[in-house]
């Protein structure tokens, strides 16, 4: 198994602007604060992705189902022993 | 000196919860049912609603169900899990009021498991006679949010909560800033319920939140600590590529493909899933010595269990996408994988009585905030350690008490005074990292705090020499704090909950120092023994000379000041469990 090198637990967080309705869920969903408002668009932004830790909650909570999160395994999981 | 209007926005309120996630939601509610005419605000880092630990895996509830034995399950509860270290007075009421919660959840609207016939779903616990479980889906806290707006709670999300204020002896609300705007917030209270959660140093992916701003603030301006070497929890075994999987403890095997719990836990039964101490020592022994790394090789007839055994949409949705994400980008099927025991922490020290009170007027502490520091658990972290199902039944069974009590104290207190020099002091130390260029980054910080929390020869299998060396550590992280810099403001909130976690750490080490015995999940190699002639005996910490003065919270670079350690002698004459 290869470490991770990144520190990161994500590789990628898709939103499909397209499909988007600007309803909030996905930033209320957040845990983290990674999902902003970007008021001119009104439309989240994925503003830290380097804190998401997949727990899933904006795509379970996206109405439209147009949130994806890719993962990155190994993850930066810091080793008890 | 600047009025208060001058320095941020100023809000006014009669309760103040700090923390909108499951705890602070029902303390609201409760809060408000007691006396629906006080003006009751939650102010929530993230979400309320969505925010803490609840929504995260979730689903056990533990309970006393009608004909259970409430003596059977306290007598193990005191023996076999917290070993003298509880307050049975305090345990005995949470347990009998457990019905009553699972009763609760119900008449709020939330999704529980029921039979085929409707009634509700419930089986015996697995890992304590006398007492029973049922689950719960994880979209529990969606009624409970709609409740408390009814009643006329107020909401203030991404509102990072930083420092207690003080009028004299007592807590008068608190101050923080919003992590969007940047604005500086000054909330006067009567009265204060801190639920914001216990600190697992950001190891463990859903536990993130837990930063453990709520002890820290308490313990800067001067509240008592108590049980705090027990925020070491190791709770589960997990896949280490995922953190996830939680394959229990029958199937783990070394190198050589020993079966691990034979080993260590000899004629022991089934061990349920969480992971006991003496078989996460030696797990660590084994990788140290060479015979790593650990897998976990069941049986082909079993496989791991993921699906929960009966219809919750929403907690069977969000397993199915975690699922089908670890075999889209997870490694080969072949593959072999690592089994890691990883760091929950559960730091939740802050003292409180029977009504989550504080030792401070005016300021209450529930759910995992003063889980440990409640002395319900006794020598073990929250939840405590082997007990699954009690993480969000302690929080909304604290809550029922702590919102009625503070109601009951703010319908009669008069409005605090709030010292505007205090307060400007506080808010240059909130923003101060803002001001910053170059220094230590928080990520950075959070890496070396890791460093020591994390590892087992640190935080599990204790010694004076492990435990000075960690605390040397500590020390070093704690002395470049004044030195973290933020880019901006959603890393000034990282700055904050680093300052805080450092915190957590230094109490958990100093008391487990201080501990020279074994007991619970407190091990010490130099200390093999349980010693009940000299330890019955809870450890309290304090801030060294009592809150700093000022009025307020801390002076610029206030980041805990020197730690007071004594012993309270458990009253263990007048409780009804005593060793034999």
């Amino acid at each position: 198994m290869t470490d991770n090198t990144t520190g990161l637990w994500v590789k990628e967080i898709k939103i499909d602007l397209d499909g988007c309705t600007g309803c909030k869920s996905c930033m209320r969903a957040c845990f983290v604060d990674v999902i902003r408002w970007d008021e001119e668009s009104r439309r989240p932004v994925v503003a830290y992705p380097e804190d998401c830790v997949w727990c899933l909650a904006c795509e379970c909570a996206c109405p439209e189902q147009v949130i994806e999160v890719v993962p990155e395994i190994p993850a930066p999981l810091r080793s008890s022993y | 000196m600047k009025t208060l209007e001058t320095l941020g926005e100023v809000i006014t309120t009669d309760v103040l919860v700090v923390g909108g996630g499951i705890g602070g939601l029902v303390a609201a509610v409760k809060a408000k049912e007691e006396n629906p005419g006080l003006d009751v605000l939650i102010a929530e880092k993230q979400t309320t609603g969505w925010a803490g630990k609840a929504t995260k895996i979730g689903g056990f509830l533990a309970f006393l169900k009608p004909g259970d034995d409430p003596d059977t399950f306290i007598d193990f509860q005191v023996r076999s899990c917290g070993f003298y270290l509880n307050d049975q007075r305090t345990l005995t009421k949470y347990v009998h009021h457990t019905n009553e919660a699972v009763q609760q959840f119900a008449d709020w609207g939330a999704r529980l498991a029921k039979t085929p016939d409707g009634a509700l779903l419930s089986f015996p616990a697995f890992w304590a006679p006398g007492f029973s479980m049922t689950l719960i889906d994880i979209d529990l806290m969606r009624p409970i949010r709609a409740r408390a707006r009814k009643l006329g709670t107020r909401f203030l999300d991404k509102i990072h909560v930083v420092d207690l204020l003080t009028d004299g002896d007592r807590i008068a609300g608190a101050v923080g800033f919003d992590i969007v705007t940047g604005r500086f917030y000054i909330l006067k209270a009567k009265a204060t319920i801190l639920a914001n959660g216990s600190c697992g140093y950001k190891v463990r992916r859903f536990w993130v939140s837990g930063t453990g701003d709520g002890v820290a603030a308490a313990f800067r301006v001067g509240a008592e600590m108590r049980n705090a070497e027990f925020g070491n929890l190791y709770g589960h075994t997990v896949f280490q590529d995922t953190d996830s999987g939680m394959v229990g403890c029958e199937h783990l095997v070394n190198s050589a493909g020993e079966n691990l719990k034979q080993k260590y836990l000899p004629g022991a039964g089934p061990a349920g899933v969480f992971l006991p101490i003496q078989l996460a020592i030696g797990m660590q022994r084994e990788v140290v010595e060479g015979r790593g790394p650990i897998r976990f090789a069941p049986p082909p007839s079993e496989e791991v269990a993921h699906k929960p055994p009966v219809e919750l949409p929403k907690l069977e949705e969000w397993m199915r996408r975690i699922q089908e994400r670890e075999r889209q980008y997870g490694l080969p099927s072949e593959a072999q994988r690592e089994i890691g025991a990883p760091l929950h922490g559960e730091t939740s020290c802050v003292k409180v009585d029977q009504d989550m009170r504080t030792t401070l007027e005016g300021l209450w502490a529930i759910g995992d905030a003063s889980y440990a520091g409640s002395a319900v658990a006794g020598a073990m972290p929250s939840p405590p350690g082997i007990s699954p199902g009690s993480g969000v039944m302690y929080a909304v069974i604290s809550a029922a008490w702590a919102g009625p009590s503070a109601a009951r104290y703010a319908a009669e207190a008069g409005p605090p005074e709030v010292d505007g020099r205090g307060v400007e002091t506080l808010k240059q130390e909130v923003f101060a990292p803002l001001q910053r260029e170059g220094g230590v980054q928080p990520v950075e910080a959070i890496s070396a705090l890791q460093d020591v929390a994390a590892p087992m020869k640190y935080n599990l299998r204790r010694s004076k020499d492990r435990l000075e060396e960690g605390l040397a550590r500590i020390e070093a992280v704690k002395e470049r704090l004044p030195e973290l810099q933020a880019q901006d403001l959603h890393y000034l909130s990282k700055c904050h909950e680093v300052r805080s976690m450092t915190l957590c750490a230094e109490l958990t080490f100093r008391a487990a120092l201080m501990r020279t015995e074994s007991r619970g999940f407190h091990f010490r190699e130099d200390y093999p023994e349980t010693d009940d002639a000299n330890w019955l005996k809870w450890v309290i910490l304090r801030r060294a000379g009592g809150r700093a003065g000022g009025g307020a919270a801390g002076q610029a670079g206030d980041h805990g000041g020197d730690i007071e350690l004594s012993t309270e002698s458990i009253p263990i004459g007048e409780y009804t469990v005593r060793p034999k």
